[in-house]
Parts: C-alpha cells; sequence; structure tokens
C-alpha cells in the first residue's frame, strides 16, 4: 500500500513542482524511467516467487537506470545515440513483457 | 497443492499491501517515487515545445536538410515571379495581354471550344460484327490522354472532361448522347508517336479490337485538324 501510495506521491509532486528537466538530461530521463519500470516489475515477479531480496531490488534499479543512462550517453558520443535509444527500449520492452506475464501465470496460471 | 500456492500467493499480497514501516516497504516505497516523478517529469518534457532542443544531431540535419531544399525551392519560385511581375509591370499592357492570350488559347483547347490543328493521328475503328462495347472508345480516349493528346475528336463529338460513353443494345455507341456506328473516327492532336505506340501496346486498344473481331487503322499525321467543338455552358 505504501509503494502505490508513493507512486501517486511522486505523480502528484512532479504535477505540482513542474520540473524543468535539465536539456542535457532530456535525452536520458525517457529511458531512465523505462529501465525503472522494468525493475519494479522484475521486484514485483520476484516477491511473487518469493526470491525478493532488497538488496538485489536495489542494485537492480540503480543499476538498469545508470547503464540505461550511460548506454545512451555512449551511443551520443559515438553518434548512434537514437539507434542505441531504441535498442534499450527494445530490450527492456520485451523484459516488461516477460515479468508481466510471469506475474500474470501467479494470477491466472495461464 | 494448488491451494497451497493459493494462499502463499494471497499472503504475499497481504503483506505488500499492509502498511508497514519495513525496509523492503520503504524501498519500493522509494522506488515507486522516484518512478512517478520521472515519468511525469519526462512526460512535461516530451509535450513540451523543445523538440528541436533535445533533438539528436543526426535529426537536426535531416530538419535542417529538408528546409534548405524548401527554401530553395521557394526561392526559385520568388524568382520566376519577380521576372513575371517586372514583365507585367514594364511591358504596359501589352505583354499581360500576350500571356493572357496564351493561357486562354490553351484553356479553350482544353475545355474544347475551339477547334484545334497540330500534329497528331487519325484513328479508324472498323467493327464489322457491332459488337465492341463503349468501354473500348473510353479507353481508347484514356490511352490517348496518357500520351500527350490535347483535344480528341470521336466522329463529329469533342472529347471534354464531361464526355460519356453508352452502348446501344441493338449495337453501336452513343457518345454524349450522339448515337454512332462502326467505323469509328477518332481524331487527336499531340504526339503522333507517343500516341500511336499507346494504342499497340500489348493488351491494348489494338489487341482489344482485334479480338473483338474488328480492325484498327492509324494515321499519323502533320496536320491534323479536331473541328468538332464542345457545347460552351
Amino acid at each position: 500500500m505504501i509503494p502505490v501510495l508513493g507512486l501517486v506521491a511522486g505523480v502528484l509532486l512532479g504535477l505540482a513542482l513542474k520540473p524543468d528537466i535539465p536539456l542535457w538530461m532530456q535525452p536520458y530521463l525517457p529511458i531512465a524511467v523505462v529501465a525503472a519500470l522494468d525493475a519494479v516489475l522484475g521486484a514485483l515477479r520476484a516477491l511473487f516467487d518469493g526470491a525478493f531480496s532488497d538488496r538485489v531490488f536495489v542494485i537492480s534499479f540503480a543499476s538498469n537506470v545508470t547503464i540505461a543512462g550511460l548506454l545512451v550517453f555512449l551511443g551520443d558520443s559515438l553518434g548512434v545515440g537514437s539507434q542505441i535509444s531504441t535498442g534499450i527500449v527494445i530490450i527492456l520492452t520485451l523484459r516488461i513483457f516477460s515479468n508481466v506475464a510471469a506475474i500474470r501465470r501467479h494470477f491466472f496460471k495461464a | 497443492m494448488i491451494s497451497a500456492r493459493r494462499r502463499l500467493l494471497r499472503i504475499r499480497l497481504l503483506l505488500l499491501w499492509r502498511p508497514a514501516l519495513t525496509r523492503r516497504q520503504l524501498l519500493a516505497t522509494g522506488a515507486a517515487v522516484l518512478l512517478g516523478f520521472g515519468s511525469v517529469a519526462s512526460w512535461r518534457a516530451a509535450h513540451s515545445d523543445t523538440a528541436l532542443a533535445t533533438a539528436r544531431p543526426d535529426q537536426l540535419l535531416s530538419v535542417l536538410d529538408s528546409l534548405n531544399s524548401r527554401s530553395q525551392r521557394l526561392q526559385a519560385e520568388q524568382r520566376q515571379l519577380a521576372v513575371t511581375r517586372q514583365r507585367l509591370e514594364s511591358g504596359s499592357n501589352a505583354a499581360a495581354i500576350a500571356e493572357a492570350r496564351k493561357r486562354l488559347q490553351v484553356l479553350s483547347v482544353l475545355a474544347g471550344t475551339v477547334q484545334a490543328t497540330g500534329p497528331g493521328i487519325t484513328i479508324v475503328i472498323s467493327d464489322p460484327d457491332r459488337i465492341i462495347p463503349s468501354s473500348i472508345l473510353l479507353d481508347t480516349v484514356q490511352e490517348l490522354r496518357d500520351a500527350g493528346a490535347e483535344a480528341i475528336q470521336i466522329g463529329k463529338v469533342r472529347v471534354v472532361a464531361n464526355t460519356w460513353f453508352a452502348d446501344i443494345a441493338s449495337g453501336g455507341v452513343r457518345v454524349s448522347g450522339i448515337p454512332m456506328q462502326p467505323p469509328y473516327t477518332v481524331a487527336a492532336v499531340g504526339d503522333g508517336a507517343t500516341m500511336k505506340t499507346a494504342l499497340g501496346i500489348p493488351g491494348g486498344i489494338i489487341d482489344s479490337v482485334t479480338a473483338a473481331g474488328g480492325s484498327v487503322r492509324v494515321a499519323v499525321g502533320r496536320s491534323v485538324t479536331v473541328s468538332a467543338v464542345a457545347p460552351a455552358r
């Protein structure tokens, strides 16, 4: 319950503060959000599998976001930024799908 | 076994849902806050008008490219219009009148309100069995237009934008209401060689007419006159 409230609080905070993302950060933030979403869904899946570990969760959350950002930065420096962003989004989306499928299997056994 | 798994699932859900200040819940809450905040922030960024400021260099290049070619096109058009304007302004009214006459002549030929003479072809479609449908005549007209015909007449009828074709049950064809019997004579002003080729393509007009037992005679002429005019409206 508290995490759900936290999500709502984060959204409200974002709406209330109207944060202006610094320009250098704008290409990385959407990728970071997708990476974070993947980490959260992975944690949820681990929770239902009974394999959740908060240490793993924190590390995977932070490393997902960092590595995604670093990869995009590397791609931008090499001139293949848009391709690498596309690749990252595709991989993360695949993982999100498989995580959601695993969670779904717990509830519907299908 | 299954029910045990269900119970386990329910317990885990309860643990997840029940508010408790465990480290686990706090961590999850922190992640959720970050996720919510980040989502809203990037949503706002994606919907603000700073698209160009954050675009990648290759995207900017393509935008710049298209803008450049657009501006070149517009500049060429501007030069052309400036020349026309200068001619119209300096040459008293003579240039303007000449320009207008030229346009009038072109448009009149297209509209079919004046006769047209020039290089072209004369086609005679004979149909001894009287079975050629109006669609073949229509195809002939389309083929001639595609090949660049400027003016076309069938029999004594000028073919214009609203000309229509219909079959007569007892044989023959009605063109814009005028009944015609074969052989049909078609005169067209335009590039004769191109039009002749267009009629002769495999599966084209000549093939269709021959298949129906008829024949097509095509004569390319240096001076063909399309004498029929469409009634002015």
